[in-house]
């Protein structure tokens, strides 16, 4: 497919625990993305959200299975994937004595960002309205201020894909929401935005297509009306635990 | 390649703004700098005032002193005497004198109450035997305690004071008597230290600057290095930047930069403070004295770099092994106690460069930078120190280069699938350290059987090396043919590697020549060490067996089979071959026969690795012992073969490798066991 800006194809990640044994964290997963869409890999804690899109971002390596970002195999060129992607998640800390704009400007550099960095920060500070903040350190800076820097610092190299891993998480409504609106504005031009969450509202309300997933397993993927379809369930939450409990009656 | 600009701008970018944010950290700033540059100073001001209070103390002590035995009154006369010579006596402080008359004056010293007891006893035997007239000589006694400042410098008062009153009674008793002539025209005496002025002070900077500069270099640089990896590992920026296009290298690289650099400040800083105090004379110190020029301080700055350098990379190492900013912490402390034993080497009486010092990180360059304040050094073997410690630092730079992704993702808890995989693993992980009890337990046997080379033979390779390896694969329940290789290679490379053999010692006899001049004072030892050996006096069939089928086969089964196979797991094959040739000539122990000895072992490596079996490297060493024995034997001297021969030679053992790269047909043994038991159990 040569819209598919993502592709994962079978994959698996094993991992030994010494407390649990073998752990199949993710488990025979396909799906693609498209540019210009947000999809959300909905599930409840612990269900391989966070080590799938730890795979695509080449964070981990899978045990089996491919995953291709632009076209580049994750496996054969990992530092070519991490040009092409922003990777946010709640572990992903910033550098407490640098400012944000300081913050900003490194990570272009360090990401290789091609055009004029000065205007490309100034751009991006003026954007998420950071404009009287952006020479406090980060350390100073409220959690909300923090990951509005973070998800700045993921897009500032202007990537095709960006990746993130439950950002409102720990934030209140109206930071959440300003996160929320810059995730839509990145999606209308033109970015693909591989997105996690376990709160059903907010897939509802931002991503394009959803996969929902379940102990490491995919349960089904589709737009939200494809979902509500076949589930026959107006409500995500409600098609999710259907399609829970129709696994639970195959398997 | 069009990357290398970008990769050049990643590691400045990397540089730049982490060694801003490590600027930013007041505690870094002040553990760093501040407090290093106030130590030494302080230090100095402090030994000062420590002298200053003592003698203080030392000349108000009123000394009391009690006299016992039978002849005390003239003892207590002799005491008072000594008093009223100081008195008299300008040169001397007087001596302020209180006797006391305890009941008991010894059980008093020991209570404290006295300082001093003097006795008086005739001895018969103070002067040696048979003299006569000295056999009623009055000897007086003084009991003090040791373990009593007071005690002690009441002694060393009264006893120089008696020491001055016995010298001037003995002139007055010349002069009224026997002397013609003023008996201090009979001699004096003046006591003149040759060495050039600070010369001593120097040499006290020279034993100690490295232990001091690596100090400061680990105490410093620890709180920068800590934080790089283990702290933004914590912290979960370290993952931040894993995930941007920087590679793990380009960032283990730029993070051992960051490290360097503040070292290289503390060491700046450091030998800039000792110019100023030892240069300038800022504060009074005997160490002040040295007067130590700038470009011997410059030179010793350029031999400091290496250590630096490889200090900073084990900072590094350490962070990146630890999973998080407490278990680094932990891990520090030991490597700071080991870090300084090497640095301690110019301590050590008696070592110089020209021994096994020189293939010691840190402690060659310890003794180099002591060469250099002290008088001279030889430059090559100083440059050698430096080659060698910093390919040291390089190394362990790559390592935590490793490392520092590893432990960030739960494959770093991996298990694998199948027992023999798990003891695999575990045995490639202590197989390695297993050499260093086998290392000191073949100091112990060779200084043992010092004089019994058989014995000595039997010892080192039968039970120790090839012993070893035995339990060690008996502890992991390992195969021994798999897990050592000892599967036939093609019958093709037989003929090459015959050709081989002596192709290689002519190329080995240029090492040795290289070793040679690098020791000169060994060769003598060398050809003692021959001289032994053939010594032997044994049997042809004996000679063979003991000096090469018995060391051939039990080394190649340690340091081939083991050694190599174990390491190669973790740090590739290049790697481990060189890492196994080390320590194959550092347990050879004299310093003329490690470069050698390591060359040999580079070749059997190769062949190990190439073949994928341990038999061709048996055979190979077996044969090499048994040639350069009969060698050594004849009159026919291989150490100096000309250019042509030399390059035949070469041409030779390179065409052997190529025929067992060519033929090879097994892959290496504990790969091939490893992947057979990949996915069962």
């Amino acid at each position: 497919m040569q819209d598919s800006t993502i592709q994962i194809e079978n994959l698996v990640k094993v991992y030994h625990d010494r407390a649990r044994g073998e752990v199949r964290a993710v488990d025979d997963i396909t799906f693609s993305c498209r540019s210009g869409e947000i999809f959300g890999l909905l599930g409840p804690n612990g269900a391989g959200k966070t080590t799938t899109l730890r795979t695509v971002s080449t964070v981990l390596q899978p045990t089996s299975g491919t995953v291709r970002v632009m076209g580049i195999d994750a496996r054969q060129d990992p530092v070519g994937v991490r040009r092409s992607i922003g990777f946010y998640s709640s572990t992903t800390a910033l550098f407490p004595r640098l400012t944000a704009r300081e913050t900003l400007r490194f990570f272009a550099e360090v990401n290789g960002y091609t055009g004029d960095i000065r205007q490309r920060v100034e751009e991006v500070i003026h954007d998420l309205d950071l404009g009287s903040y952006a020479d406090v350190r980060v350390d100073r800076l409220s959690q909300g201020m923090k990951q509005k820097v973070s998800l700045a610092r993921t897009d500032i190299h202007d990537p095709p894909v960006l990746i993130l891993d439950e950002p409102t998480t720990g934030l209140d409504v109206l930071n959440a929401r300003e996160i929320r609106n810059r995730i839509s504005t990145l999606r209308d031009r033109g970015k693909t935005v591989l997105f996690s969450t376990h709160i059903m509202a907010e897939a509802e309300k931002l991503c394009d297509r959803i996969a929902i997933i379940h102990e490491g397993r995919l349960l089904g993927t589709g737009t939200l009306g494809e979902i509500r379809e076949r589930t026959g369930e107006r409500y995500l939450e409600d098609a999710f635990v259907k399609l829970l409990l129709r696994r639970g009656a195959d398997g | 390649m069009a990357d290398r600009s970008g990769r050049l701008s990643r590691i400045s970018s990397v540089f730049l703004y982490q060694i801003r944010s490590v600027l930013r950290d007041r505690r870094t700033i002040f553990l760093a700098f501040v407090l290093p540059l106030l130590i030494v100073p302080a230090m100095i001001l402090l030994s000062g005032w420590i002298t200053d209070v003592r003698e203080e103390q030392r000349e108000s002590v009123e000394i009391e002193y009690a006299v016992a035995g039978p002849h005390s009154e003239r003892a207590a006369n002799m005491v008072r005497l000594a008093g009223q010579h100081t008195a008299e006596n300008d040169t001397l402080t007087s001596l302020a004198l209180k006797e006391e008359t305890p009941d008991s004056p010894l059980s008093s010293l020991a209570d404290g109450e006295l300082h001093l007891v003097v006795r008086l006893v005739r001895s018969s035997k103070i002067h040696g035997e048979g003299e006569s007239g000295t056999s009623k000589t009055p000897m007086l006694v003084l009991y003090y305690r040791g373990d009593s400042d007071e005690s002690g410098w009441a002694m060393e008062e009264l006893g120089s004071a008696l020491e001055g009153l016995r010298a001037a009674q003995r002139r007055e008793l010349l002069l009224s008597s026997a002397a013609v002539t003023e008996p201090d025209s009979f001699m004096a005496l003046q006591l003149t230290d040759l060495a050039p002025e600070g010369r001593a002070a120097a040499y006290t900077i020279g034993r100690l600057t490295t232990l001091f500069v690596l100090f400061f270099i680990l105490a410093g640089g620890s709180v920068v290095a800590m934080d790089l990896v283990a702290g933004e590992r914590e912290r979960g920026s370290l993952e931040t930047l894993l995930t941007t296009s920087v590679t793990r290298r380009e960032l283990a690289f730029s993070k051992q930069l960051i490290v360097l650099a503040i070292a290289l400040s503390i060491c700046i800083l450091q030998v800039l403070n000792l110019l100023l105090y030892t240069s300038l004379g800022l504060l009074e110190s005997p160490l002040a004295e040295a007067a130590i020029s700038p470009a011997r301080l410059i030179l010793v700055l350029l031999l400091l770099l290496p250590v630096a350098f490889l200090a900073s990379g084990i900072l590094l190492l350490i962070s990146s092994r630890a999973r998080s900013y407490r278990e680094a912490q932990i891990l520090l402390f030991p490597v700071v106690l080991l870090g300084a034993v090497p640095a301690a080497a110019p301590l050590i009486p008696g070592i110089s460069l020209g021994s096994v010092a020189l293939v010691i990180p840190v402690a060659n360059i310890a003794l180099a930078v002591r060469g250099v304040l002290t008088g001279g050094v030889n430059p090559t073997l100083a440059a050698v120190s430096w080659i060698i410690t910093g390919g040291a630092g390089i190394a362990v730079s790559l390592w935590s280069a490793k490392l520092m992704g590893s432990s960030l993702s739960p494959e770093a808890d991996v298990l694998p699938s199948s027992p023999v995989q798990l003891r695999l693993r575990l045995f490639s992980k202590s197989a390695p350290r297993a050499f260093l009890p086998m290392f000191a337990l073949v100091l112990v046997s060779s200084s043992l059987f010092s004089d019994d080379l058989a014995l000595q033979i039997i010892a080192n390779t039968v039970l120790i090396l090839l012993g070893g390896s035995l339990l060690l694969l008996r502890r992991y329940r390992l195969p021994l043919r798999e897990t050592l290789g000892l599967q036939l290679p093609s019958p093709f490379i037989w003929p090459f590697l015959g050709a081989a053999v002596p192709a290689g010692i002519v190329l080995s006899s240029h090492i040795y020549r290289l070793s040679t001049a690098l020791f000169p004072t060994s060769a003598r030892m060398m050809e003692e060490m021959y001289a032994r050996g053939i010594g032997l006096d044994a049997p042809l069939w004996q000679l063979l067996l003991l000096g090469a089928i018995v060391p051939a086969v039990c080394e190649e089964a340690a340091f081939r089979g083991v050694l190599l196979g174990s390491v190669r797991r973790t740090v590739g094959s290049a790697s481990a071959i060189i890492i196994s040739s080390l320590v194959f000539g550092l347990f050879h122990m004299t310093a003329v026969r490690f470069l050698p000895t390591a060359f040999l072992g580079l070749m059997l490596g190769l062949s190990v690795v190439l073949t994928g079996s341990l038999l061709p490297a048996i055979v190979w060493h077996a044969l090499n012992n048994a040639l350069a024995l009969m060698l050594s034997g004849t009159s026919l001297d291989p150490t100096s073969p000309g250019t042509l021969p030399t390059l035949a030679a070469a041409a030779t053992v390179a065409a052997a490798f190529y025929v067992m790269a060519r033929t090879r047909s097994a892959p290496s043994p504990q790969v091939a066991l490893d992947k057979r038991h990949r996915g069962d159990g």
